[in-house]
């Protein structure tokens, strides 16, 4: 599962601005920001609905072009998003409507952001929503949490490396 | 929050061995893979990176 992400952008204040409206309809706002003398050079902030997830930096832009999907549970969310996002001045890339190659409820839209980069928000749920998204059927609902319970020792391992690494 | 990310790299083959190396201990694996041909379907994008 992504923790967080984040990219360079060309223009700090311009992408900050451009993120905050098109990701509103998601509850995402600017959760933490750090001037450019805290955080290597270059200011940072990081946007979130619960806690930071998605980074921006200046000093940009990230090139290649990246992609960036977020996740919402109604297809109303995807419009939204949409509607925000080309009013903040994104440019379409795609209007809100399914993706049948990925798989039957995949509801995705995607805009520009003012660098290029490609940022879609997706609903998996089918039209009016569901308890769960159909693609989490029982069983691999419980594939995942047997998996989760095989792989804990050795995340710990990786959170110990990283703690070494960090001094 | 997150659904997915992607990005383009030099190397793909060398790039994909590297992160299903990397991730392996996360549970992660390739899970979908897509020709470069289709409009907007990039080839090295999987599940949720």
């Amino acid at each position: 599962m992504i923790d967080h992400t984040g990219l360079a952008v060309s223009d700090f204040a311009k992408s900050k601005e451009w993120y905050a409206r098109a990701l509103a309809p998601l509850g995402y706002k600017v959760m933490m920001e750090f001037p450019a003398e805290q955080a290597g050079g270059q200011p940072a902030a990081g946007l979130g609905d619960i806690k930071p997830d998605f980074w921006l930096a200046g000093g940009g832009p990230t090139s290649p072009h990246i992609h960036i999907a977020f996740a919402v549970k109604s297809r109303a969310l995807v419009d939204a998003f949409y509607k925000a996002a080309l009013a903040a001045g994104g440019r379409d890339n795609g209007p809100p409507g399914i993706r049948a190659h990925y798989h039957a409820d995949y509801y995705g839209a995607f805009v520009l952001d003012p660098d290029g980069h490609n940022v879609e928000v997706v609903c998996h749920y089918p039209p009016g929503g569901a308890a769960k998204p159909k693609r989490a059927t029982a069983a691999s609902r419980g594939a995942a949490k047997s998996a989760a319970k095989k792989r804990a020792p050795a995340k710990k391992a990786v959170a110990k490396k990283a703690k070494r690494k960090k001094r | 929050m997150i659904d997915h990310a992607g990005l383009d790299v030099g190397d793909y083959l060398a790039s994909r061995a590297f992160y299903a190396a990397a991730l392996a201990p996360l549970g992660y694996g390739v899970k979908a893979e897509l020709p470069a041909e289709p409009p907007g379907a990039p080839a090295d994008q999987t599940a949720n990176f």
